[in-house]
Order: structure tokens, then C-alpha cells, then sequence
């Protein structure tokens, strides 16, 4: 193997090569894992019977986006026993189609809300958003005050509806008409309650249900 | 996954194992020139800083083999190299699945009879109340608290205290938890002015013999007519319904006399939830039977 060395002091002395050489080699896990999944992502159909965001919902998923949520709570049920028993049936690729950018997130500071839809009444959600502690006296989540204040945009809301079907997102133009009275007078915590009590129990995938167990804690 | 996409992935991960390995057992072997002080020639800081040569550390070179083995052991047995499957078949769902059987085998005994026994047996059965416990903790407690005993301000009850707005009993437990209730109490305030409303809270008072004015009271006594549709004439409520009773100082949302008014005035629309979607038919039985462990116990005697 006399004269290898040759090659290796033309790579360590040329900064530039081995910068491309070293850019080549630490791309190669990301093209092998990111690259098909992210074109594979295109071809996702939405489960059957799952609509695009009515505007109210809509809004409320704007809003939970704005205020960070994601940043302590995830929405994706994983393909775990503890998770599949505590929150329901695992979520898949399917459900998200709508969900723009989605919500799975990596941060769990708070339960899993992918499937919240329902669990509690609306008026436990307005009274948790206000204050937290008034229902979870041991919960460490900030209050919403402000929400119950401000009121929904309905031009603004039109116009992320018509962004969202130049993205493919099946509105048609009466729902677009319709946005700004459907939207007329509710606050941004009647949005983000409406979107929150839309989550999981009717996107729940059909057939996958049968991955929830019977009578375990 | 398309053949395009198998082979793309394939492609890389015989391009970098490739290189990586290629790399491993010939760069060791390369001869590198050495001058006669023992050193490679290459100099930092105007030569106070050599570089010499020494031999890679053994362990080194066996962490890294043994990454190298690691790596294409997984690859053979999992999921990873394009669409094939691995010669262990082993999928995330698989797992799930087999995981969930696991566990059902190891409670099935425990579970065994919940299905037939009534609730009133089952919360006698400390391991299934431990179960439903945490049941109760994980869905119920939100609302009704982790002990059970409620939350004035969304009007969730006690659940602890032997006070039943639709009936304690095992069959009830069942009704209320899987089809949820929704207890609606009207709004008055569009029927009744200020005073009559001060009056009628002030007899509501009455009912439970708590601190009130008699003379309001007394005025306010023709109007519970109204009332009495659900609470029945003598206001001590109709578990049919969920009517609360009102003569037993036990208060939903706060017995106060500026809390009652704004009951009468705005109405009040409790909801609790229906769990049938949510838990199965014995996750249900394990929390009503806690629930009935839980408020015998406490009932006051």
C-alpha cells in the first residue's frame, strides 16, 4: 500500500476539496433517510371522511401555531402501548394532510392533544385556557388570557383559505364566501377551543382503533 | 415504498458503508513518510508544535469494527436497507400488537368476571379499583379532581361524597360515564328583575336552612312555582332529571347567596362528557367501580 499517502495529502491539503469530500459524506444519511420520505409525503391521501378545517377551526389552528403550543405538546399518538392505552389509537401520516405546517412536535411537556377532541367539555377548555390551575392545580401551563379578548379575522381567515387551496386544500369558493359571517363575532378562544374539540375523535383513521385495548389502565 | 426510492436508499447505504469500510482497513495500513526526528515534517507555529506518528489506539479500532458489525447486523435483521424487510419481519405495529396481547394475557386474569359482575362487586376487588383508579386519574380527574371531589367552578361533583345527582347505584355509574350527562339549568334572568331574583335566591337559602332573610325569602317563595318543574315543590330536586336537590346544603357551583343569584340569572349548563368512544366497556367498569369504592367509603354513615 506504499504511495496511499500520496492521496490522502491531496484531499488534507486542499481545504476546499475536503470540505466537499466531507459535505459529500455527512449529506448521505439525510439523503437516505429525509429524501423519499419527503417525496413520499406528496402522495399522502387524507383518511376517509376527513374534511379541511371549517374557517372557526381553522383560525383556532393559526392560533394554537401562534401561541406555541406545539412547543409543549405533541400531536401524534406513537405506535407505543402506553401511548395507544393513554391516548388512544396511533396516529398516522393520513390524519396531517390538512394540517399545515403539521403539529406532530418532539416536546411533551404537557399530554398529547392528537386526539383531545371531545375529552373534556368546552367550558373545562375555556376555564383550563384561562387558568390552568383553576381545573390541573399541579399543572405548570401558562394562561391565555387574552384569547377570550381578541376577536377572529374573517378577511384574514378568507385569505389563508385561498392560500391553502393554491396548496391543494379542497375549499370551494362558497366555503371561502361563507368564512367571514362563519367566523363573524367569535373570539380567538372560541376558534382555538373549536379547533381543539375537533381534534382526534372524528379524524381517528378507520381500522386502526382495533389497536386500543381493552381494560387497562 | 417506490423501487426508485429502495434502490436511492440502497444506493447510499452501500456508497457510505462502502467508502466507510474501504477506508477503515486500508487507511491504517498506508505508509506514511517520516523524517529522520521521528516526525511527520508538519509544523505549527513556526515549528514549536510537531506533528509525530503514532499507531491508532486498539480500542478504537475496536469500537469502530464493532460499530461496523453493529451496523450491518441491523441492517440484516431490521427494517433499513430500502424496502427490505429485515429477516426478522419486525415492524412497529407488530410490536404494538404483540405488546398489547402481552399485557392483555398478564391482566386477563384480574379482568376475568369484570364484564358480568355488577360494580357494586368489582369495587370490592381492590386490583380492579387500582386500575380504575388510574383510569380516573389519567381522564376523569380534569374536571372531578384527582380525589374525586369536583370543581365548583365548572360544576363538576363531588363524586365522593355519597350525594347523587342522577343516582349512585352501578347501573347509573355506567349511564353517566358512557353517555356522558348534560345538566341544564335555564336561564331566569330574562323573566325575573333583580329583586326577584335576590328574593328567590334568598328562599332557594331557605330550603337548606342556611343564612338568609326571611322577609325575601318569603317573597321570593311564588316564584320557585317555576322551579319546582325540576326540583320538585319542596325543591329537594329529581335525580330522573339531575335536578339538584336543593335542602341538602350540597352545592354544584357554590351555595352563596351571590352564586345562587347568578345561577337563577344566567342558567347553568353543565356537561360531562360521554366516554364510550374514548374507553372500552371494562375501562368503564373499572372507574364506575372505583367511583362507587370511593364515595361508600367517604359517605358520611
Amino acid at each position: 500500500m506504499a504511495g496511499g499517502y500520496k492521496y490522502f495529502e491531496a484531499i488534507e491539503k486542499r481545504a476546499l476539496l475536503l470540505g466537499v469530500f466531507t459535505a459529500i459524506m455527512v449529506s448521505l444519511g439525510g439523503l437516505a433517510e429525509i429524501t423519499p420520505i419527503f417525496m413520499a409525503a406528496h402522495a399522502v391521501k387524507p383518511t376517509l371522511g376527513l374534511k379541511p378545517y371549517d374557517p372557526l377551526r381553522l383560525a383556532g389552528k393559526d392560533i394554537y401555531v401562534r401561541e406555541g403550543c406545539y412547543l409543549c405538546h405533541t400531536q401524534m399518538v406513537r405506535a407505543l402501548r402506553a401511548e395507544t392505552q393513554r391516548y388512544g389509537a396511533f396516529s398516522t401520516a393520513e390524519e396531517s394532510v390538512y394540517d399545515r405546517p403539521h403539529q406532530w412536535g418532539s416536546k411533551r411537556t404537557g399530554p398529547d392533544l392528537a386526539r383531545v377532541g371531545g375529552k373534556y367539555s368546552d367550558e373545562w377548555q375555556r376555564r383550563h385556557l384561562l387558568d390552568p390551575r383553576s381545573v390541573v392545580p399541579e399543572s405548570n401551563m401558562p394562561s391565555y388570557p387574552w384569547l377570550s379578548q381578541a376577536l377572529v379575522d374573517g378577511a384574514d381567515i378568507q385569505a389563508r383559505m385561498r392560500t391553502l387551496r393554491l396548496l391543494g386544500d379542497p375549499y370551494s369558493d362558497a366555503d371561502i364566501e361563507g368564512a367571514a359571517a362563519a367566523v363573524g363575532g367569535h373570539t380567538e378562544m372560541e376558534a382555538l377551543i373549536a379547533y381543539l374539540q375537533g381534534l382526534g375523535i372524528a379524524n381517528e383513521p378507520a381500522g386502526v382503533s382495533a389497536n386500543k385495548q381493552e381494560g387497562t389502565p | 415504498m417506490t423501487p426508485f426510492w429502495s434502490a436511492w436508499i440502497m444506493f447510499l447505504i452501500v456508497f457510505n458503508l462502502g467508502i466507510t469500510l474501504f477506508l477503515f482497513l486500508w487507511g491504517p495500513r498506508v505508509k506514511i513518510p517520516v523524517l529522520p526526528d521521528g516526525t511527520t515534517g508538519h509544523v505549527w507555529a513556526h515549528g514549536v508544535l510537531r506533528e509525530g506518528l503514532n499507531k491508532l489506539p486498539l480500542w478504537w479500532l475496536l469500537f469502530s469494527g464493532a460499530m461496523f458489525v453493529i451496523g450491518f447486523a441491523y441492517l440484516y435483521l431490521y427494517p433499513g436497507f430500502g424496502s427490505f424487510k429485515g429477516a426478522l419481519g419486525w415492524t412497529s405495529h407488530q410490536q404494538l400488537a404483540d405488546d398489547t396481547a402481552a399485557n392483555s394475557a398478564k391482566l386477563e386474569p384480574l379482568l376475568k368476571g369484570i364484564a358480568d359482575q355488577p360494580i357494586e362487586v368489582i369495587a370490592r376487588n381492590a386490583e380492579a379499583t387500582r386500575i380504575g383508579e388510574r383510569l380516573f386519574i389519567d381522564n376523569c380527574a380534569a374536571c372531578h379532581g384527582r380525589s374525586g371531589h369536583g370543581n365548583a367552578l365548572l360544576g363538576a361533583p363531588n363524586l365522593v361524597d355519597g350525594d347523587w345527582l342522577y343516582g349512585g347505584d352501578g347501573e347509573t355509574l355506567l349511564a353517566s360515564i358512557n353517555d356522558g350527562r348534560a345538566g341544564v339549568m335555564p336561564p331566569m334572568g330574562g323573566s325575573l328583575d333583580k329583586v326577584a331574583i335576590e328574593n328567590l335566591a334568598n328562599y332557594v337559602l331557605s330550603l337548606s336552612g342556611a343564612d338568609h332573610s326571611p322577609a325575601k325569602a318569603k317573597l321570593g317563595a311564588p316564584q320557585f312555582a317555576v322551579c319546582a318543574a325540576c326540583h320538585g315543590p319542596t325543591g329537594t330536586g329529581n335525580p330522573a332529571l339531575g335536578a339538584p336537590n336543593l335542602t341538602d346544603g350540597t352545592w354544584l357551583y357554590g351555595g352563596d347567596l351571590a352564586t345562587i343569584e347568578q345561577t337563577i340569572r344566567d342558567g347553568r349548563h353543565g356537561v360531562m362528557p360521554a366516554w364510550r368512544t374514548r374507553l372500552s366497556a371494562t375501562d368503564v367498569r373499572l372507574v364506575a367501580a372505583w367511583v362507587h369504592a370511593q364515595s361508600h367509603a367517604n359517605a358520611a354513615p
